[in-house]
């Protein structure tokens, strides 16, 4: 008995630090998020482990790049160099990535990218609708609002594109659909929850009059929840968020937030992570252009959340 | 043996093993891939170090260094998105400007007499906001990072053979400031500055000129980095850098040049960035959480600076004892 | 005057104000090729200036200079006065650590390859090593700084004037901190520069020293030249007169000394410490004010250092009012100890920090609870107390130190102490650097202090001070104590004689 388990070991050994000549049998995918600490990410991380779960023969591992564009292409260099099989990349930035993912590519590493595409062709991007998405939100909120009134934006970090192609959407959807609808502000909150409590207190005080807000995610939605609430203008304000978190699913049910553009981040990673295996296997070849998979939206509200299934949410 | 001989010889001891360690413990470690790239990390490091090595010879310190690379990253993107000039001349104009941000930084030390430590924050803070504001846009006004595909800035990017211009550049670059440390008057004059700045005075030395310079190249240094940064990334970011300091303080205090001034040197600082890059390197290998990477290195500057204090100390106390019992030999001799 | 007339430097009607009193009033001064010229004269006499003016450290308001033949412009500079061939061997040391002793003396010139801006490191080693040897001094061109003792440094520093091919070298108290052997060694050098036809301005304040190797003397006092000595005139005994020069009236110049039968407050015997103090014994009492006389360099601030206990001694054993005493700080303050240190911006006072905190700080004891808490209204009691006692102007307590005159920073210094339980107060150089009337108001306080019972000891390098206020004076030299004034009537000249080692007409 032992001896078959010290046999397994050094096979295991073998066939790690034999890399290439076992590439046929074994594979590795890594994965490398802007940063592994929020629930998008971990849901992604949660949809990839799902997909390859019942695949032996595939070791999954994940990086951190701390949402530093220079530090995501130190880490895929180090994936490249370890020898990994597939890497499923969610870009910091379009541009900054594209000479790695290019790098990637041209070693025959298949890159499938989450959310944000590069500048260059690779294998497939998984992405949410993004533009699409924040159409849709700005159709929702200039319907309740009857065509008319005031309305801010919390935004992503500068250069960070899929915060700028929602908030891009949205106001398309406005310019076009509701002209008598105002943007009174918009600013920067950095993704998060703490700043998204601090801009949309500044919001509030400046602004007496405010109808509605969209935060490009659903954290700084729900930062800008606590703001309004504290205010006491909570009832007087339309908060959308994006992503559809669980959290955030938990607070439209109770009636804090509106709503918000949900994406089944579960499904994203299991299909890109599907993609990866695909290729590797060959059941699948690698087209001349990015092929660009979308994930639909969903316009989660009070009215529609109960449709979102328990093992949906993230 | 000098103390810092042994001190450096203890740091090349210690990246020997880790590298050895690291080669058994992750077989990707040890190919020409994975060191190639390993170097190219250190060098965008390296070269900002170069220059922050002598601003800490004089007693100084430049903040600014991690503002100078997003600023310098921004100013080529601008002249590639809104002009047609070549690389080869818009980077030396770039590389001019690292350089009078250091002109600005001495110039305001040396003229106001103002701390170092302010001076330099105040030109980061402003750097900083500068290269937002210089950041591209796209028409609705949102920051754009633009794809370079200018063959020649990305040039810089590439490699010669298996090792990359940015690594050949920070080899040459620290020979060539060594050399100029310790064969040049004006290298003296670096050290005779940081270490007493009245007798330089005293005894001729133009210290204002020589701090100015120093920061000068500081910003050069910084500037340099950034090129090759964007090359390697094909764009520029407006936060390019920004937070990058305690990279490059902790090579430049791992090599062994002290904050007091006066001593130190550049093979010091190389290999404090070999140490520093390997560590790094090692961390992602053996599958750490990177969390651990800031306390590591901060616990590797705790080590090695009480150790120097620890170390010199000691030093000193056996210095006197000989001191002492040569005197009571002489007086018996007497 | 042509660049073969005899002499290499004349100064003619020097005036100079620092924006108040005249520091130097008309003085002339000059000095022959290849002369060792000593200029002496009290503290405060003028000589420093006088260096500074002539090396360009700061400018003249009137009179003329001239060097070899060159009339020198008002606006003088530092670097101006090196290329003309002055050189200031300076008393803390100007020479850069972590540096070879070649690097030091080629420091900005240092050799090149030729057509290369790379410095011949090989060539420059070589060149200093042959200066040494010229020289016969016990050195390597590549010893660095910091491992050569304080005579070897200041060696390096005169190698340093010769590579700038000085014809006149300045030496300002350059004995103050070599030992006996090293001065030795140093005049022999001072002779060979002289025979090299090298000037060298002397000053010391160290009469035996001046009388040995000056070929002449000028004697400054109160910033007017007294006279000029030749070779033949030269004595100690008659320096010393000139130096205190005035003919004091009898009670100027004659103080009583008093005997005090007060209770012994603090006795020190056989107290030693390597280097620096040797068997020093010595009492003082209750109501008693005990003078320390004696050269900078004499060994009385780091007797007060020691009795104090800021720093450790050899052996010997203090015995304060009748027990056992090893010094400590914190000790000492409990005890009624007070000290203003000689340096008051540095040991003394917090300039940024109010009358109140800076009295507040060394009676932490007095306005705190036993929690550690401060109580804010004690702290003001006690400062405003130190105010009125002392008359510190303005009597505003939370003004900054800082910005206080010095006389007034002093009093600070003093009130910290005043307001305690005192039993024995150490000042050392208790006026320096403030004006006449605070003086005046400082010597009131130590009196009144005195009276009060608290045992005083005074140290200070100013003869009238000294012989004005002491009861007694001790008159340390080299670390010991070379003569006591205890009783009957001493002179100012009485007291810089024993300091200078003079005894009866000649030296020790």
């Amino acid at each position: 008995m032992a001896k078959t388990k010290l046999m397994a070991m050094l096979t295991a050994l073998l066939v790690t630090a034999s890399g290439v000549a076992t590439a046929q049998t074994s594979y590795k995918i890594g994965y490398l998020p802007s940063t592994v600490g929020q629930a998008l990410t971990q849901a992604w991380r949660v949809g990839i482990e799902n997909a390859l779960k019942d695949k032996k023969n595939v070791t999954m591992q994940s990086l951190d790049a701390q949402m530093k564009a220079e530090i995501q292409v130190t880490m895929m260099d180090d994936f490249i160099n370890q020898g990994y099989n597939a890497i499923i990349l969610q870009p910091i930035d379009a541009a900054a990535l594209t000479a790695s993912v290019k790098k990637a590519e041209s070693k025959g590493i298949p890159v499938i990218t989450l959310n944000t595409d590069t500048m260059l062709p690779h294998a497939a991007c998984v992405t949410m609708d993004d533009t699409g998405a924040g159409y849709m939100v700005a159709e929702n909120v200039g319907k309740s609002l009857g065509g008319k009134g005031n309305v801010a934006i919390l935004q992503s970090p500068p250069g960070a594109q899929a915060g700028v192609e929602r908030e891009k959407g949205f106001r398309a959807a406005l310019a076009k659909q509701y002209p008598n609808i105002k943007i009174v502000g918009a600013q920067n909150a950095q993704w998060n929850k703490d700043k998204g409590i601090e801009i949309m207190n500044s919001f509030l005080q400046v602004n007496k009059e405010l109808d509605a807000v969209f935060a490009v995610n659903d954290n700084m939605a729900e930062g800008a929840m606590i703001a309004a609430e504290s205010a006491g203008r909570l009832g007087q304000i339309k908060i959308w968020g994006f992503n559809g978190q669980k959290s955030t699913l938990a607070l439209i049910e109770q009636g804090k937030i509106t709503g918000t553009a949900y994406t089944n981040a579960y499904n994203q990673g299991g299909m890109a992570a599907k993609y990866a295996m695909d290729l590797l296997t060959g059941a699948k070849k690698k087209g001349a252009a990015t092929e660009i998979i979308k994930v639909p939206p969903f316009a989660a509200t009070k009215d529609t959340v109960a449709q979102i299934k328990a093992e949906d949410r993230w | 043996m000098s103390v810092s001989a042994i001190r450096r010889l203890i740091l090349v001891g210690l990246l020997i093993s880790i590298g050895a360690a690291l080669s058994i413990a992750s077989p990707s470690f040890l190919t020409l891939d994975n060191l190639m790239t390993l170097l190219q990390e250190a060098s965008l490091t390296g070269i900002v170090a170069i220059g922050f090595t002598l601003v800490l010879i004089t007693a100084g310190i430049d903040m600014s260094i991690g503002a100078v690379i997003a600023i310098t990253s921004m100013v080529c993107v601008n002249f590639i998105s809104y002009t047609h000039l070549p690389a080869y001349v818009f980077i030396p104009i770039a590389l001019a400007g690292g350089c009078l941000i250091g002109w600005v930084n001495g110039f305001f030390i040396t003229y106001f007499k103002l701390p170092e430590f302010i001076v330099t924050l105040a030109t980061r803070g402003i750097l900083a906001g500068l290269a937002l504001i210089a950041a591209v846009k796209d028409d609705q006004g949102f920051v754009k990072n633009v794809f370079i595909q200018d063959e020649v800035f990305l040039s810089f990017g590439e490699t010669v053979g298996p090792v990359y211009i940015v690594t050949i550049v920070f080899f040459v670059l620290a020979f060539a400031t060594q050399l100029f440390l310790k064969r040049t008057r004006a290298g003296t004059n670096v050290y005779a500055t940081g270490a007493n700045p009245t007798a330089s005075r005293l005894s001729g030395i133009n210290t204002d000129r020589t701090l100015i310079g120093v920061y000068m190249f500081s910003g050069f240094c910084a500037a340099l980095a950034s090129i090759f940064l964007s090359a390697r990334m094909m764009t520029a970011m407006p936060d390019f850098g920004i937070g990058s300091e305690m990279d490059v303080i902790a090579s430049v205090v791992i090599g062994g040049t002290p904050f007091t001034g006066g001593v130190g040197d550049i093979w010091g600082t190389v290999i404090g960035t070999l140490f520093l890059a390997l560590i790094k390197n090692g961390i992602l290998k053996l599958g750490l959480s990177p969390y651990i990477q800031p306390i590591v290195i901060g616990g590797i500057i705790v080590v090695t600076v009480i150790a120097d204090v620890w170390y010199k100390g000691f030093a000193e106390k056996r210095a006197t004892r000989i001191a002492r019992q040569k005197q009571a030999l002489a007086k018996e001799g007497v | 005057m042509s660049a073969n007339s005899p002499l290499l430097l004349e100064c003619k009607g020097i005036d100079k104000n620092y924006n108040g009193p005249m520091v130097l009033a008309n003085v002339d001064f000059s000095l022959k090729r290849g002369e060792i010229h000593s200029l002496v004269g009290e503290n405060g006499a003028g000589k420093s200036t006088l260096i500074k003016i002539i090396t360009g450290v700061t400018n003249r308001n009137a009179g003329s200079i001239v060097f070899e033949g060159q009339s020198v412009p008002v606006e003088h500079n530092k670097i101006a006065s090196e290329r003309l061939g002055i050189a200031v061997i300076y008393q803390e040391l100007s020479l850069i650590h972590g540096m070879s002793v070649a690097q030091n003396i080629f420091l900005t010139k240092e050799p090149l390859f030729a057509g290369l801006p790379i410095i011949d490191i090989n060539k420059m080693n070589r060149l200093a090593q042959e200066m040494i040897d010229k020289y016969g001094f016990d050195l390597r061109a590549t010893d660095i700084i910091d491992k050569l003792p304080i005579a070897q440094r200041q060696t390096v520093e005169i190698l340093k004037a010769l590579s700038n091919k000085a014809s006149l070298m300045i030496m300002d108290e350059p004995t103050s901190s070599l030992t006996s052997t090293e001065s030795a060694q140093l005049f022999k050098i001072i002779r060979l520069l002289k025979s090299e036809g090298i000037t060298v301005v002397y000053i010391s304040h160290r009469m035996e020293e001046v009388f040995d190797l000056s070929d002449r003397v000028t004697v400054l006092r109160d910033g007017k030249l007294v006279t000029v000595l030749e070779k033949e005139q030269i004595s100690p005994a008659e320096i010393i007169r000139l130096m205190i020069g005035r003919a004091l009236s009898e009670d100027e110049s004659r103080h009583r000394m008093v005997k005090k039968e007060g209770e012994v407050v603090l006795e020190v015997e056989h107290l030693c410490c390597e280097g620096k103090l040797k068997d020093i014994s010595f009492k003082v009492r209750q109501g008693e004010v005990l003078g320390f006389g004696g050269l900078v360099g004499s060994g009385r601030t780091e007797l007060m250092r020691a009795i104090y206990g800021i720093d450790g001694f050899d052996s010997g054993r203090l015995t304060y009012l009748g027990k056992n005493y090893v010094p400590s700080v914190e000790k000492s303050i409990a005890g009624g100890y007070g000290f203003v240190p000689e340096e008051r911006r540095l040991q003394g006072i917090m300039g940024g920090i109010s009358i109140v905190g800076n009295i507040g700080v060394a009676n932490l004891d007095a306005i705190s609870n036993s929690a550690g808490f401060v109580s804010g209204t004690k702290e003001r009691e006690k400062a405003d107390k130190a105010i009125s006692l002392l008359k510190v102007k303005p009597a505003n307590p939370d003004v900054l130190v800082g910005n206080l005159s010095g006389g007034n920073q002093q009093k600070v210094v003093v009130g910290k102490w005043l307001i305690r339980d005192l039993k024995l107060l150490i000042v050392d150089e208790p006026t320096v650097g403030i004006d006449i009337g605070a003086k005046e108001e400082m010597y009131q306080t130590i009196e009144r202090l005195a009276c009060e019972g608290v045992a005083v000891i005074v140290v200070s390098s100013d003869l009238p001070e000294l012989t004005r206020l002491s009861d007694r004076i001790i008159v340390l030299r080299k670390g010991q104590i070379i003569k006591e004034f205890a009783e009957g009537v001493v002179t100012e000249e009485d007291v810089l004689r024993a300091a200078s080692g003079i005894v009866e007409g000649g030296t020790q």
